[in-house]
This record gives structure tokens, C-alpha cells and sequence, in this order.
């Protein structure tokens, strides 16, 4: 397999959305070829063994396809053209995260022999997941110990 | 008084039963973990395993465990490690979430006390 490159690890939403119409496109490609080779070689012709059932399987497939397809072209021209503001700031500071899983880790790191402090092992993994952070008020469910 | 070759062959009997003791944790932990990874859509999952992929990335091989006063470093067996790192990925994330800080689109596994991981 070829080496990934930091372009195919970029997870932006522009390049999401690159990738998602892509794949589409493959996608509805690999459909159509599969149409058409139930056609003979002069393309008029249905094959021996066909089935009018098979067919209308690939054309709604095909239809759905398309479908998708237009869809991500639609969102991938908005992220292009700036619609979609895609974010480039975390909407909660790295520090406020890295305050936390210091914390966090205080307690957890019993036998485990890191090559780092904890500090920096907070920096690494709060760097890792700044962009998916968000401030929510989940309610966590508790024993009735920790009631 | 000095050590005699007995008491060094009880020190490594006790640090065997020191990693027995961490392996059967472990299992525990990794039980613990899917709770957790089982109440996750893809995209958080995948977060949580960036974030036991960082931690993995900077252990050493070895742990560390406590024998008497002092602390032995010993290899564990199997997954232990990983069941511990995955456990702890798990864990930092949901204290995120007690925090009000939200991984991805992490939720609480419904059945399971978020503090101490009995029963609700």
C-alpha cells in the first residue's frame, strides 16, 4: 500500500469533503461500469442470462449514487468558495484541555512507564484532539454512592 | 540484618504476583473501555484511539510495579498493556466530559456510573 502523505491525513473539512466527492465519483463510476457490462459489445444488445431485475437494482443504485454525488459536489462548492466557514480555531482553549487530562492523568499512570511527564503527555494528546473539543453539559450517570 | 538468597527469590515471586495482579486489572479495564467505546458513534471512537495512540506512542515496554516499598520494573503479558492504555484513553476522555468538555461527540454509556464504573 502506498505511504500515506500529510495531505491524505489532513482532516479539514475542505479536505473531507475533497475526498467524500471523490469517492462519490468513484463510486458512481464503478456502478455505470457494472451497467454496462450488461450490455453485449455493441452495446445495444442485453447479455445472455440477463435479468430484468438485475438492471433495475443497478439503475436505482445508480440513481442513488447520483444523488450523493451531486450532494457532495454542492457542500464541497461551499467549502471552496468560503460558504462554510471551515474552522480554524479550536472553540476551546488547548490550554483549558491540557489543564484537565493533567489532572486526569495524575491517577492513571501507576505502572505505566511513559517516556514523558505528564505535562508534556497532556500537550501531545490535547494538541491531538483540540479541533473535536467542545464545550457540552452532559449529564453523567451516577451510582448511588456518587449521587 | 542481610539479605539472604531466599529473600531475593521472594522478591521475585512478589513481583510476579504484582504483575498477575496488574494483568487481572487489565482485563478489568479493557471490559471497562468497550462500555465506553460501545456508546460512541465512528467519529468519537476514532478520537479516543488518537487519543490511546498518543499514549502508546510514548511508553516504553516495561512497567513499573510496587513491591514493598519499592517499585520493580517488570514486563506484563499479553494485552495488558494495551488493555490499560485503551482503558485510560477512555478514561481521559470522560473526564473531559465531567468537565463539560466534549470529545467529538462523546455520551456517558448509559447503564454505568461515570465516577467509578458499577452499576447505575
Amino acid at each position: 500500500m502506498a505511504k500515506k502523505t500529510a495531505e491524505d491525513l489532513a482532516t479539514t473539512p475542505l479536505t473531507i469533503a475533497e475526498r467524500h466527492h471523490t469517492a462519490c465519483q468513484k463510486k458512481l463510476d464503478k456502478v455505470w461500469a457494472e451497467i454496462d457490462a450488461m450490455f453485449d459489445k455493441t452495446g445495444d444488445n442485453l447479455r445472455k442470462g440477463f435479468k430484468m431485475q438485475d438492471l433495475d437494482k443497478k439503475l436505482a443504485e445508480h440513481a442513488r449514487v447520483v444523488n450523493e454525488l451531486m450532494s457532495a459536489a454542492v457542500t464541497l462548492q461551499r467549502y471552496q468558495r468560503g460558504d462554510i466557514p471551515a474552522p480554524t480555531e479550536p472553540s476551546v482553549p488547548e490550554e483549558d484541555v491540557r489543564a484537565v487530562l493533567i489532572a486526569s492523568l495524575d491517577d492513571k499512570t501507576d505502572e505505566l512507564q511513559f517516556t514523558v511527564n505528564n505535562g508534556l503527555l497532556a500537550s501531545a494528546i490535547a494538541k491531538a484532539i483540540r479541533m473535536d473539543v467542545t464545550e457540552a453539559n452532559l449529564t453523567p450517570p451516577l451510582c448511588e454512592d456518587h449521587r | 540484618m542481610p539479605k539472604t538468597a531466599t529473600d531475593l527469590k521472594s522478591v521475585d515471586k512478589l513481583t510476579d504476583e504484582a504483575v498477575e495482579m496488574f494483568e487481572a486489572v487489565a482485563e478489568v479495564k479493557a471490559e471497562l473501555a468497550n462500555a465506553v467505546l460501545e456508546a460512541q458513534d465512528a467519529k468519537t471512537k476514532a478520537l479516543i484511539l488518537i487519543v490511546a495512540s498518543s499514549l502508546r506512542s510514548r511508553l516504553s515496554d516495561g512497567i513499573k510495579v510496587k513491591v514493598g516499598r519499592s517499585h520493580i520494573d517488570a514486563m506484563a503479558r499479553g494485552k495488558a498493556i494495551e488493555s490499560t492504555v485503551l482503558w485510560m484513553a477512555t478514561e481521559l476522555v470522560k473526564d473531559l466530559a465531567l468537565v463539560g468538555l466534549q470529545v467529538g461527540n462523546f455520551q456517558f454509556p448509559s447503564d454505568v456510573c461515570a465516577i467509578c464504573g458499577g452499576d447505575v
